[in-house]
């Protein structure tokens, strides 16, 4: 005859065999499961079209009016003060997420010569913003 | 408390299988650490699904256990050898 305590241990020893299992199971039913991860609208239609947000891209005309679409009044009459190839740049590298090689094989420029003209834009819009 | 802390796990079970509450929890806080190790098996925090899964398991099992069955196998215990 098993005492009560021989029998507690074979619960328990039972008890974590069948948890182990269960764990087992379970991980065996869902193998792949993966988590859902909610999109944004506007994400989904980007993945859908890849291309459709080209529509909400600035003209070479509105970029030189880039002052026109910055709500902060003070950063929009700094960066009025740029020239047009400043703002491009700016443009290009903030909002197409281009880097400095990118703008540069489309400009025609060295990403040596981008790169020193958005920082040269920078400070002057700097210099321009704190002198106000 | 841990089950290692309990020398006589019977009462426990027999209570479970009698439908008393406090039973339940107290099998539950017993097993509570192994089934947070499985829970958690793999990945950095608790499945809370798959915790209560294997807490609706463990009292499952509990209410299944055949204690007198278990109590009439023969005894394993070599110290208690006649001579």
């Amino acid at each position: 005859m098993s005492s009560e305590q021989e029998v507690s241990r074979m619960f328990i020893r039972y008890v974590q065999q069948a948890l182990k299992n269960e764990r087992i199971n379970r991980h065996k039913v869902n193998p792949r499961r993966i988590k859902e991860t909610p999109l944004e609208e506007w994400l989904i239609e980007e993945i859908e079209d890849p291309h459709h947000l080209d529509e909400l891209k600035l003209t070479d005309e509105e970029i030189e009016h880039l002052e026109d679409f910055i709500e902060n009044e003070r950063l929009a009459t700094a960066v009025a003060s740029l020239s047009l190839p400043d703002k491009m740049v700016l443009y290009q590298y903030y909002y197409d997420e281009l880097n400095d090689v990118e703008i540069g094989s489309r400009s025609g420029k060295t990403s040596q010569g981008v790169n020193y003209r958005r920082q040269r834009a920078l400070n002057r819009i700097r210099a321009a913003y704190t002198n106000m | 408390m841990h089950y290692s802390e309990i020398d006589n796990l019977v009462p426990v079970i027999l209570a479970v299988q009698e439908d008393n509450d406090d039973a339940v929890s107290l099998m539950l806080e017993l097993f509570g650490r192994d089934i947070d190790y499985e829970a958690k098996y793999g990945q950095r925090h608790v499945d809370p699904d798959l915790r209560q899964e294997l807490q609706i398991k463990l009292i499952y099992i509990a209410k299944c256990f055949n204690v007198e069955q278990h109590l009439a196998l023969p005894s394993q215990n070599p110290g208690q050898k006649k001579t």
